[in-house]
This record gives structure tokens, C-alpha cells and sequence, in this order.
């Protein structure tokens, strides 16, 4: 038995099936690079070694020749894949270097195919016998080539280019592959090169490429394997994050879903399906989950997911769902955009919440605050309605008692003239006082004392809808402002002339309650009119007003809702003629109600 | 028994509402006093006075409540008619608690203001009857020695003189002419009589 053909098989076959494991693991992830690399090193190796072991029985000094030449395109794949394998591990090795070396081995391989036998030897006369592990072998005898000098300037260049990406590794904190590689290969080259140098001088049958190289692809697939096994560590890892994520997920009831931009494939999670309730199980469409989205919200939710996508900004909508069951759900979802190398986007990412509990809360906080609210105005206005009647009372109970007097003396005969007259005399006095109680009341509302400043309507009009908004919001109710341009300010006290706009714009919400159906709009416009003046209304598709109560709307205590305390036109109407402009109402020839008041403009000259 | 006349007693710090209810009360034939406070009222309004009171709720320094109060505390308890500018509910609840007899608005028409007056100037001479009768059944009381005062209380309780005799350890002969001497005192006929003028002034309780 030949202790050489089973070294030399062995070692071949070794690194053949590293190489095949390796390329499997390449055909499986076409990122790993390094792993590719390491196989055709590997398979440069065994090649290497079956040429070595052809080589070391060659008969003919041509026929070594041939055959180390074959021997040294071998070597200069791995010295190259070496390089690039390095490059690619470690992330570290000068790049310049790497190319330089490159092309250098390219140059050696054109020299070792020109005429002369190889790179190695200029001419080899004979071949002589050498004893190497019991066995005859043959070792060449003949001139070196001049050029052999490059080989060794490479291999220089090599081992300076694995030390100095080794190092760099080492202080990056990749000591272990730093060294594990580094050793090995710098071991290796070193004990290339002797073997070389002995080769060459007849002493040794061959290089022993098989057993250098052996130490090399051994050190990169021990290093290669090492990844393996921290990978599967590494998925096992993810695997427990993920449960936990999904524990924690499921905790705070939030779901997950992703919506594949380019496949339209739209992926929910269990938690995600169950709190919407609506989604079949497996993927759907971008479309199918936009049309379980309440009508009223698909399109702003549309248009916030291609605003999304468009101008790169975070994801986040509350909308409602309509299960196919009937059922409506409010969901707050969130999510952020991942986009390839080119900025284009792959996909929208992010997380769902049922939400309908918080909002019913919301709601009915929102209708406590509306009823509180209500019942302090009722409140203040019953106060004040109790006053008025107790001071009114005094004057019209006198008056009474003494017209029933009055009757009761004419009945008598004759009948007491002067006491008649002295009840006429107190009647008209009494008269007078109720008068008086009136007046007094009237100036309570009439606010004498206004704080004037310059006011620009489209502002004003906007913190009132601001105010409201809410409350617009929850009544379902759509508010459109329209100030013409250029309109000139307006001088007023702004908190009176916003609670005017505020009291005109509830009542405009409660004559779109009062109607069962029909749109649901109210409209604040502002325009210049004649005489200096701007003209503000407040438009609305409610119920509309009552023609014989357009006359005595704006008295005090006239109320046409039967919850109304029927004193805010009151108030609008003394605040607006404290301005010294007027207000009017009117029914619109369509549906609703309109309401207009004048201002005076704050410079007449400007405006004209 | 002749009443004296009666008169309405009408308490309002409104000046000119006065003058309207007083011309009122004249011409239906009523006699009227007007106070323009319940403090003026009480310090004026003469001690034996019959008739009733007809009041604003509402005054300055002492309101219609409290005069109504201070009212029922006196010798003499005139019922009372509350007349107000605006009655809410807590405090017509206790004008209507402390005994008033009604509890009006001012603007009441005359004929529910002169039928609230007709009912408290009935009560008035109804529970000054009582009063009286009370009165003098006390002082009739008191005339009695206290052997016929203990014949009294056993006669009440609807013993006989059998019974009476042996309870206060005398003989039936003297039970009869304590029981004589005492009718003869209270000015009673019948033991059915006797007992009538006991509920009315409230003699009936068990001591």
C-alpha cells in the first residue's frame, strides 16, 4: 500500500466535500460570498493535490513540467480566492492589495504558460529518485526560472496582506478568526515556500501543496463551520425574541401587519385579524382591506398610506372597520416604510390596536361634557329668569290688585271717583316699574364695556371652528369657512364676536340634529358689503325656522327647540348692535337656516 | 258668642303693592292693616287681634318664613297666607310645613287670593274657639279640689264609681258627691258632656 496515494486521496477528497458543503450553503444564500469562495479554493486544493500525486511518479522530465505548470494555476486560484475569501470573512485587508496581488498571479500564469516549462523551473534536464515516505519518487533537476523571484514577491505580498487584515480584525475584536486564519495561513505559506525551496534543490519529490493547502482549507472551514453553528444559535435566538415579542404583542393587544407594496400582498397576524374581526386568514389585497374600512374613512386612509409611501413619512391613522357581521371597530394603526437601495418602496411595516373601547369613552365623556355644559346655561339662564320674574311680579301683582280694586269700587253707587283715580294714578306707576325691570335686565346683556381692537375675520372665525371642532366632529357635522379675499378687518371686542359665532354655530348644530336626515353642513362666510361693512353668515341644512317666529327670534327667552333656554340670539343680537351692527335670519330657499350679521370695517377709508 | 271683627293683616316691604291689596281688601268689604316689615308687624299688631296674615315671602331683615315662625310661638297664632313674586319649591315646601295656610303668587287672580283669606280667617275663628274653650276649661280645672281632679281622671278613664271607690280607697257616698260637686263646676249635664269638653281640651291623655 502507498502511504502517498492514500495521504494524497485523502486530502483531495477532504477538501472536495468541505468544497461541496460549502457550495450548497452558497446555492442556498446567494449573499454568502465567503462561502463560495472558500469552494472553489477547496476544490483548487484537491485539484492540486491529484496533480501533486501524478506528478511526484512522473517518468519524463517534460512530463513533471507539464504538470507543475497545471499545478500552478491551481495554486493561484487559492492564492487568489485566499484574498477575496479574507476580503470577505474578516471585512478587513487593503483593497488596493488585494487587486495588486490579483494581478500580479494573473502575470505569473501568462509567464507560466509561455514557452518555458513553468513558472518554477526554466528547464528541467532529468529527473532523479528520492526516497519520501517508503516509496520512489521522482524530483526534478534543472535550471529555476529568473521569474520565480515574482512567485516569492506574491507570496510576500500575501502573507503582508493576511497579517495586516488579521491585525485589523484583532482590533475590530474578531480576534479568534483573526488568529485561527492568520496562523494558518502564514504557517502555511511559510512551509510552502520551504517545501519550494527544497523541491527545487532535488531533495523533495514535490512542493507538498496537497498538505500546505490542507491546513488552509481545514483553518477556513473551521471557521466557516463556526458561523454555521453560531447561525443556528442566532436563528434559535430570534425564534425566543419573536415568542416573546408576540407575548408582549399579544398583551398589549397589538397587531402586526405588513403590506408587500410590490406584490400587493397585504399579511396580518392573528392578534392583528381577531381585533378587526374581518380578514379571511392567509394574505389579501391592498383594496380588499381598504373596502372593510368604514366609506366615510377609506379615502383619507388611503390617501395617508400614499403619503406614506410618497414623502417618506410615518404611517398613523384611527379609523373605523366594518366587520362583515355589522359590527364597527375603531382601529389605530402605525407603521413605517421600508424602501431597497434605490429609495424605492418595498413595503409598509407596522402595528394595529382596537381602539373602540377607548373611543366609546371618549364619546361619552364628550356628551357629559355637551350635557354639563348645556345643563350650567340652563342653570345661569333659570337663575336670571328667577330674578327677572320675581322683580316683574312685584309691579304686575300691584297692578292686578288694583284693577280688581278698581272693578269692585265701580260696582258700587255711585261709584268712589277718587279712589278710581288713584288707582289709575298707581296702575301707570306700576306700569312704569315693570317698565324699569325690563330695561334694567336688557342692560345686564346689553355689555356696554367692549375691549375694541383690530380683528381679521378669517382668524376669528378659525378659533371659533377650532373651538368647536369636537364638538362639529361628534354632532357628524361638515364645517366649510369661506372669507373672501383681500376682506378688510373688522373692530370688535373678539371674545363677544366669537361667542357670538360660537351661539350661532350650536344652534346651527342643533337645527342639523333636529332633522332626522339630509346633509350635514354648516357654512361660516365672511364678504365686504356695502356701507363698510363686512357681512358674516352662518349657513346651515338643518331644520330651518318657524316664518312666524323670524320676528321674535332675537327676543330674550324666545326659544324654538325645547331644550333651548332661548337667550343666545339675545345675547349675539346685543352683542352685535353693541358693534353698532345688525343681525338678521332667514330661512335658505333650500333646507335650513341662515343667520347674517354686520360689522363696521376697523379703516372705512382702506376699505373703500 | 260674638267674634270680634276680623281683620287682614298684610305684611310687603313693597309700598305700592300695598296700597293695590289694601284697596282690594277695602272694596270687598274686608278690614285691612298694612305693615311695611314683620318686624313692624309684630311689635304693632295688638295682642287679642283676630283675622289672619297675609305676607310676602321675600323682605328685607326678617322674611315671610321667619315671621311665620315667630307667629306660631305667640300667645296668639294667626294663620297665615303666603303672597310672593316668584315661589320656588323649597320654600313654599316649608311655609306649607311651618302651617301656612296657602302660599300664592303675587299675580294670582283676586278671586284665589280672597278664597285663601276666607280659609284662614275661618281657621283663625275656629282655632280661636278651641282656644278659648281650652282656656276656660283650664280655669274651670283649676277650681277643682284635688280629690274631685282624681274622681275626674278615673271618671275619663270610664270607671265606675264602684270601682273609683275602691281605687282611691274612700266609700261609693263620697265618689257620688265629688262627682256631683265637679260636674256642677265644669257646668256639664251628663257624663256623655264631660266627656265631650275633656277631648276638646285635651284632658283625655292618661296622666
Amino acid at each position: 500500500m502507498s502511504w502517498v496515494t492514500v495521504c494524497w486521496s485523502m486530502a483531495a477528497g477532504v477538501s472536495l466535500t468541505l468544497a461541496a458543503v460549502h457550495f450548497l450553503v452558497w446555492l442556498r444564500d446567494r449573499a454568502a460570498i465567503a462561502n463560495l469562495l472558500f469552494a472553489v479554493s477547496a476544490v483548487a486544493a484537491a485539484a492540486a493535490a491529484m496533480l501533486e500525486l501524478v506528478m511526484m511518479r512522473a517518468q519524463a522530465p517534460a512530463e513533471f513540467g507539464a504538470i507543475l505548470r497545471w499545478m500552478h494555476v491551481a495554486a493561484a486560484v487559492i492564492m487568489i480566492t485566499i484574498v477575496w475569501f479574507i476580503r470577505h470573512y474578516l471585512r478587513t485587508g487593503r483593497l488596493w492589495l488585494a487587486w495588486l496581488i490579483t494581478g500580479l498571479r494573473g502575470l505569473i500564469l501568462v509567464l507560466n504558460f509561455s514557452p518555458i516549462p513553468n513558472a518554477t523551473f526554466q528547464e528541467i534536464h532529468a529527473l532523479r529518485e528520492v526516497l519520501f515516505l517508503g516509496e520512489t519518487l521522482s524530483a526534478p533537476v534543472g535550471e529555476t526560472n529568473p521569474w520565480r523571484v515574482l512567485i516569492h514577491l506574491n507570496v510576500a505580498m500575501v502573507l503582508i496582506y493576511v497579517l495586516d487584515a488579521a491585525v485589523a480584525a484583532w482590533k475590530l475584536g474578531r480576534g479568534r478568526q483573526a488568529l485561527v486564519l492568520g496562523a494558518s495561513i502564514l504557517t502555511a505559506f511559510v512551509m510552502a515556500a520551504v517545501f519550494s525551496g527544497l523541491m527545487v534543490r532535488g531533495i523533495l519529490p514535490s512542493p507538498l501543496v496537497a498538505l500546505v493547502f490542507l491546513i488552509i482549507v481545514l483553518a477556513m472551514a473551521l471557521e466557516l463551520s463556526v458561523d454555521l453553528i453560531r447561525a443556528k444559535q442566532l436563528s434559535r435566538d430570534l425564534r425566543e425574541s419573536e415568542e416573546r415579542m408576540r407575548l408582549a404583542a399579544r398583551a398589549a393587544d397589538l397587531g402586526f401587519w405588513d403590506w408587500d407594496v410590490r406584490r400587493d400582498q397585504v399579511w396580518i397576524d392573528d392578534v392583528g385579524r381577531e381585533r378587526t374581526g374581518v380578514l379571511e386568514p392567509g394574505l389579501t389585497s391592498h383594496e380588499r382591506y381598504l373596502s372593510l374600512v368604514h366609506a366615510d374613512d377609506r379615502d383619507w386612509v388611503r390617501q395617508a398610506l400614499e403619503e406614506a409611501i410618497e414623502h417618506d413619512k410615518a404611517f398613523e391613522a384611527e379609523f373605523r372597520m366594518i366587520s362583515p357581521q355589522g359590527g364597527e371597530r375603531w382601529i389605530a394603526a402605525s407603521g413605517q416604510v421600508e424602501r431597497d437601495a434605490q429609495g424605492e418602496p418595498l413595503r409598509l411595516r407596522g402595528i394595529s390596536m382596537d381602539i373602540t373601547a377607548r373611543r366609546q369613552f371618549e364619546r361619552e365623556l364628550q356628551k357629559h361634557r355637551l350635557a354639563l355644559g348645556h345643563t350650567q346655561r340652563v342653570f345661569a339662564v333659570g337663575q336670571l329668569s328667577a330674578a327677572l320674574a320675581h322683580e316683574l311680579n312685584q309691579p304686575l301683582g300691584a297692578i292686578l290688585r288694583n284693577a280688581e280694586a278698581g272693578e269692585l269700587f265701580l260696582r258700587q253707587d255711585p261709584p268712589d271717583l277718587g279712589e278710581l283715580r288713584e288707582i289709575f294714578v298707581d296702575i301707570q306707576r306700576d306700569d312704569q316699574r315693570a317698565a324699569a325691570v325690563i330695561d334694567r335686565m336688557r342692560a345686564l346683556l346689553r355689555y356696554k364695556e367692549l375691549r375694541l381692537e383690530v380683528i381679521g375675520l378669517q382668524e376669528l372665525i378659525e378659533q371659533v371652528a377650532t373651538l368647536l371642532s369636537s364638538e362639529i366632529q361628534a354632532r357628524g357635522a361638515a364645517l366649510r369657512i369661506t372669507v373672501s379675499p383681500k376682506l378688510p378687518d373688522v373692530r370688535g371686542d373678539r371674545i363677544h364676536l366669537q361667542q357670538v359665532l360660537v351661539n350661532l354655530l350650536l344652534n346651527g348644530l342643533d337645527a342639523l340634529d333636529a332633522r332626522q336626515n339630509g346633509a350635514r353642513q354648516i357654512e361660516i362666510s365672511a364678504a365686504h358689503v356695502e356701507g363698510g361693512l363686512v357681512e358674516v353668515a352662518v349657513k346651515d341644512t338643518g331644520v330651518g325656522i318657524d316664518p312666524d317666529r323670524l320676528v321674535d327670534l332675537f327676543e330674550p327667552f324666545v326659544t324654538t327647540k325645547s331644550e333651548g333656554t332661548g337667550i343666545g340670539l339675545a345675547i349675539s343680537k346685543a352683542i352685535v348692535e353693541a358693534h353698532g351692527g345688525h343681525i338678521r335670519a332667514e330661512n335658505n330657499p333650500g333646507s335650513g337656516a341662515c343667520i347674517r350679521f354686520t360689522l363696521p370695517v376697523a379703516c372705512p377709508e382702506e376699505a373703500a | 258668642m260674638s267674634d270680634p271683627v276680623q281683620t287682614v293683616f298684610v305684611v310687603d316691604d313693597d309700598e305700592f303693592f300695598l296700597r293695590g291689596i289694601q284697596r282690594l281688601l277695602r272694596s270687598s268689604g274686608y278690614v285691612s292693616e298694612c305693615f311695611s316689615s314683620a318686624g313692624d308687624f309684630l311689635a304693632r299688631c295688638p295682642r287679642e287681634a283676630t283675622g289672619c296674615v297675609l305676607a310676602d315671602l321675600q323682605m328685607p331683615q326678617m322674611d315671610g318664613l321667619a315671621l311665620q315662625a315667630a307667629l306660631a310661638q305667640s300667645a296668639n297664632p294667626l294663620p297665615v297666607v303666603f303672597l310672593t313674586g316668584q315661589g320656588d319649591i323649597p320654600s313654599s315646601v316649608a311655609a306649607m310645613r311651618g302651617g301656612a295656610e296657602d302660599f300664592l303668587v303675587k299675580t294670582a287672580p283676586k278671586e284665589a287670593v280672597i278664597a285663601a283669606i276666607e280659609r284662614a280667617l275661618a281657621r283663625d275663628q275656629l282655632e280661636r274657639r278651641a282656644r278659648m274653650r281650652r282656656l276656660e276649661l283650664e280655669r274651670s280645672c283649676e277650681r277643682l279640689t284635688p280629690r274631685e281632679r282624681e274622681v275626674l281622671h278615673h271618671v275619663l278613664k270610664g270607671l265606675r264609681n264602684k270601682q273609683i271607690a275602691h281605687a282611691m280607697n274612700i266609700d261609693e257616698r263620697s265618689v257620688k258627691r265629688h262627682r256631683t260637686n265637679l260636674m256642677k263646676k265644669l257646668g256639664v249635664g251628663s257624663v256623655a258632656e264631660l266627656i265631650q269638653i275633656a277631648v276638646e281640651a285635651g284632658l283625655t291623655q292618661p296622666e
